[in-house]
């Protein structure tokens, strides 16, 4: 449903992007792996639409995004970069409920169903209770789930996230995790954390800017691939009493 | 059927009739109060009388020269302080939320500035050779000098001191200007493009100071929603569907216009745009479709009692305006960033 097609992306003479296609599933999440300034950051603001290729396309449902307007687009993909910080006191209840934005005109203006899409998002993410909150009195696990619940008011049908558990402990990381691996939209997000992308539907693997390798987490997560990627031995262990294998690196 | 119309834009729009019904009864007192005091004392009974005499056609007996005083002289210059207080406020709120900084106004940036050299320009140098008013020398000096330091503050990642330096410059050659022109009243019209006064303001300067602020008002109002969009950065508001460059362009235009239009009529006035935002905020919340109409109202009482001020702090001379509101804003600006700290 969302396609990227040859796209490249370059900033004062350095590519960051060399050309690059693939195909994103309906409903798949896809986690984007690579080690620091591999372009896992870049490419997810090419998808959604914030920078410019300057070279290929992004696709949505067979339309090139260039040619969509900005709300048209807004309201298909949802964003979130990393760390997004405000200084404004905004309420919770009013951080959701910009993600109404691209849904509102003067003819189409606020009505009881936003709020009832308001309400269902934070009941989602589990901030009904922190409704009245403002921004600056949030924890770093609150305010992503804020950021996430107002992507949700948005109702796009494609989400991308980047890094959403940066620098959250541990018990916000796994809550983050499985609310983004649960929902029924499809999502598209960075990862830092091998295992935790090992949760993900399909994974991408990134390394300067360019593809190395695309497919189910168990194949791109090869130790070879691991290797050449990040420069580091990755030993997998099988548990019964675990989900799923634990990826061990040295 | 108005009540439930009143009960549903409370419920749209809590905390802000309150403050709008406030504003606006204090509003009213401060035109009063701007309309009878003055080197020649009116009682407000005369103002009364006068205004239903000329707005209403009532036949009250008023003596024919506190009634040209009030009229010709003192409600004029109310209304251009109102709707200048406005227009800064909402010139602002507006600059704050696009430039995602809480320390901006149209003064700190340069634009004030760049308008004042842009109308003194016009009006001493006569650059235009007359064909063009000083309106619209201001209106270029202000896009100018916001263009400069908005280039210096890519450059420099420094938004602040690159407005300083813009606002230095700015002033910096309107003094040469009029200094160049040799004029005997030259000191005194430095000190008017640097620190603003409210004398000699007429009837036309309204004709063209109010439509400004309404269309200003407006068309930011228009753009609430999208300035909402701002609250987490360029990008959020762009993945929410803002068309981040159009908006931007849109409403730095519609600022500089305000900007010129006032500062063409009164010079520069600093710390309105920068203070009255903050008030504002701490009244009716951070979201545009309060925060605007808000910081338009009290920015109008702010400017009003602040001439009245500058009338009568020292009897027999009139203090620019500037540095009433220099006095007032400079301890509130310390303020803001004080809190600004604690909060980091």
């Amino acid at each position: 449903m969302i396609s990227i097609r040859d796209l490249r992306f370059t900033l004062r003479g350095k590519t960051l992007i060399h050309p690059l296609s693939f195909s994103v599933r309906q409903g798949e999440v896809l986690g984007l792996i690579g080690p620091n300034g591999s372009g896992k950051s870049t490419l997810l603001r090419l998808m959604a639409g914030i920078a410019t290729p300057d070279q290929g396309e992004v696709l949505l449902a067979g339309e090139p995004v260039k040619a969509m307007s900005r709300e048209a687009v807004a309201r298909q993909i949802a964003f979130v970069a990393q760390q997004v910080d405000t200084h404004d006191r905004i309420y919770v209840r009013d951080a959701v409920e910009l993600g109404r934005t691209p849904w509102l005109s003067m003819s189409n203006p606020w009505t009881d169903k936003d709020d009832r899409i308001v309400e269902q998002a934070m009941q989602q993410l589990n901030i009904e209770h922190l409704s009245d909150r403002t921004w600056q009195t949030l924890s770093g696990g609150e305010r992503q789930r804020v950021h996430i619940a107002r992507v949700l008011a948005q109702q796009p049908q494609i989400l991308i996230l980047d890094e959403p558990t940066n620098h959250l402990d541990i018990q916000s990381q796994l809550a983050i995790l499985q609310l983004i691996t649960n929902l029924n939209t499809t999502v598209i997000v960075a990862l830092h954390d091998l295992n935790q992308a090992a949760q993900c539907d399909r994974l991408l693997m990134m390394q300067s800017g360019r593809l190395v390798d695309i497919g189910a987490p168990e194949h791109v997560l090869s130790p070879e691939n691991i290797r050449t990627v990040f420069g580091v031995n990755m030993y997998r262990i099988d548990d019964a009493a675990l989900p799923r294998p634990v990826l061990h690196f040295f | 059927m108005i009540q439930l119309l009143l009960s549903r834009v409370n419920t749209m729009l809590p905390g802000l009739y309150p403050v709008i019904f406030s504003a606006l009864v204090i509003l009213l007192a401060a035109v009063s109060l701007a309309l009878s005091i003055g080197e020649s004392p009116i009682p407000l009974s005369t103002v009364y009388k006068t205004l239903a005499n000329k707005l209403l056609g009532a036949n009250y007996l008023v003596d024919t020269i506190d009634a040209g005083i009030l009229w010709e002289y003192r409600l004029s210059r109310a209304v251009i302080a109102l709707c200048c207080g406005a227009a800064l406020a909402v010139s602002g709120v507006v600059l704050q939320s696009l430039l995602r900084n809480v320390l901006v106004d149209p003064y700190i940036l340069g634009i004030s500035a760049g308008a004042s050299a842009g109308a003194v320009a016009v009006a001493i140098v006569g650059v235009g050779a007359g064909a063009l008013s000083m309106s619209a020398g201001a209106f270029a000096g202000a896009l100018l000098a916001f263009a400069l330091v908005m280039l210096l503050s890519r450059m420099t990642g420094q938004v602040i001191l690159a407005g300083i330096a813009g606002a230095q410059l700015f002033h910096a050659l309107s003094a040469l200007m009029i200094a160049k022109s040799a004029d005997a009243e030259a000191a005194r019209g430095i000190m008017f493009w640097l620190l603003g006064n409210l004398s000699g303001v007429r009837w036309e300067n309204a004709w063209l100071a109010a439509p400004a602020t309404l269309v200003g008002l407006l068309v930011a109002l228009y753009y609430a929603r999208a300035l909402d969009a701002f609250t987490f950065g360029e990008e959020s508001a762009q993945s929410l569907g803002i068309s981040v460059v159009r908006v931007r362009l849109i409403l730095i235009f519609v600022t500089a216009m305000l900007t010129a239009v006032m500062v063409s009529m009164v010079g520069s006035i600093g710390f309105v745009g920068l203070v009255i935002p903050h008030a504002a905020r701490y009244l009716v919340g951070i979201r545009h479709r309060r925060l605007i109409p808000a910081a338009a109202l009290l920015g109008a009482v702010f400017l009003v009692i602040a001439d009245l001020i500058s009338r009568i702090v020292i009897s027999g001379q009139v203090l620019p305006i500037g540095v009433v509101t220099a006095l007032i804003g400079a301890p509130a600006f310390a303020l803001i960033l004080i809190q600004g700290a604690k909060n980091r």
